[in-house]
């Protein structure tokens, strides 16, 4: 499924049965196959379920995705699409792999330039108060 | 290295003497004898092991099973100064053996006297610590390092482990050295009568690491079982600490 992957069974593994809401953080590969409301972030590769429903802004290393994302995705190397998989939201990768089936809503952004380097936790939120 | 050996009150059966006379001699061949103590309803771990460090030992060894090592290491929890050992006999469980790497019997004599040594981590609970894992059955609030929540569809058996099996997941252990608990759901389903004649329905568990969760009962209060005989209830909050006991190990421990 992912190229060169180290990292071999995923460290973290929502099942069918739970919902998570919040921000999840991580340095291994993480699988959902139940329901998550928040934000996705590992340096690890993300594995979505067929029966999978995620609410959430995404940024991972590697993608499969074969259930259903409302949120932008951020890719850093590859992204693939399965024939059950529907994104309503921007994408940004380096590769991607689209199978017959699948369905993207949203704008795609491709190539190294279009992904930026590993943000640091938080950091894109952060607004600047205004100066008086 | 003075040595202190705290002997399972299941040990008191006359059946074992042999076993335990066997073992004392063996221990004086290794060079490695010292006091005995044994538990009994007057005397708890929390007395044997202060008796025991005020009479100059350093190293405490468990004889008994898992029950006996988990409630020693609780005691024992935060003092560097101190060092456990393990000698599986008697009535199990022993799974604790296993990950370990110290065979059951006299022969956990020779890892003992080896004295190949590890700082693991014990989860805690309040005042309570463990050095198995935390179970509870039910459909509390779960939460993790403050930052998610997990909420359950139905009734689950939510395992938290610091060093156990979750074969619940593909028999793996968790890693006692990583400094995070590994927590196991796993859906409860009611059995049928018709589950004789077809397979029961599965739904596959979650493994979440974690290294603070907080648990909180919507209804009524639940309980929660640390190692298998600690008792407690929710609301709970339960953290990692690392590093907390020195334990010694085997060449073919599983972590």
């Amino acid at each position: 499924m992912f190229k060169n992957d180290n990292h071999g069974a995923a460290e973290t593994i929502i099942g069918p049965s739970v919902q998570v809401e919040g921000d999840l953080s991580s340095q291994g590969n993480i699988q959902v196959e139940g329901a998550l409301t928040g934000t996705i972030l590992t340096a690890g590769n993300l594995m979505v379920g067929e029966q999978a429903k995620l609410m959430a802004n995404v940024e991972v290393a590697n993608a499969y995705i074969a259930g259903y994302l409302k949120g932008n995705l951020t890719v850093h190397e590859r992204l693939e699409l399965a024939p059950t998989s529907k994104i309503d939201g921007d994408i940004m990768t380096k590769t991607l792999v689209i199978a017959e089936g699948a369905q993207l809503n949203g704008r795609c952004l491709m190539g190294s330039a279009a992904v930026p380097a590993t943000t640091s936790r938080g950091s894109g939120n952060k607004k600047t108060p205004a100066a008086e | 290295m003075p040595y202190f050996y705290l002997y399972d009150t299941s040990l008191q059966d006359r059946s074992f003497t042999p076993q335990l006379i066997k073992l004392e001699g063996l221990l004086t061949d290794l060079g490695i004898q010292g006091r005995v103590g044994r538990l009994t309803l007057l005397k708890s771990v929390k007395d044997l092991v202060e008796t025991a460090v005020r009479d100059g030992a350093d190293t405490l060894v468990a004889v008994g099973n898992d029950i006996t090592l988990s409630r020693l290491a609780g005691v024992v929890a935060g003092k560097s100064n101190l060092t456990l050992g393990f000698i599986p006999l008697g009535p199990g469980p022993h799974e604790l053996a296993k990950i370990l790497g110290i065979p059951v019997g006299l022969l956990a004599c020779q890892v003992l006297s080896s004295r190949m040594v590890e700082d693991i981590s014990l989860g805690k609970v309040g005042n309570y610590y463990f050095l198995q894992s935390a179970i509870l059955h039910g459909q509390p609030l779960l939460t993790f390092d403050n930052n998610y929540n997990l909420h359950l569809h139905s009734p689950h058996t939510i395992k938290i482990c610091n060093l156990d099996w979750y074969h619940e997941i593909g028999g793996e252990i968790s890693n006692p050295l990583n400094n995070t608990l590994e927590t196991i759901l796993r859906p409860l389903i009611k059995s049928h009568w018709w589950h004789k004649f077809f397979a029961s329905p599965t739904l596959a568990p979650s493994l979440l690491p974690v290294k603070t969760l907080q648990l909180k009962a919507e209804v009524d209060e639940l309980i929660l079982t640390l190692d298998n005989y600690q008792v407690l209830k929710t609301p709970a909050t339960i953290t990692i600490s690392p590093h907390k006991i020195r334990v010694i190990v085997g060449k073919q421990r599983l972590f």
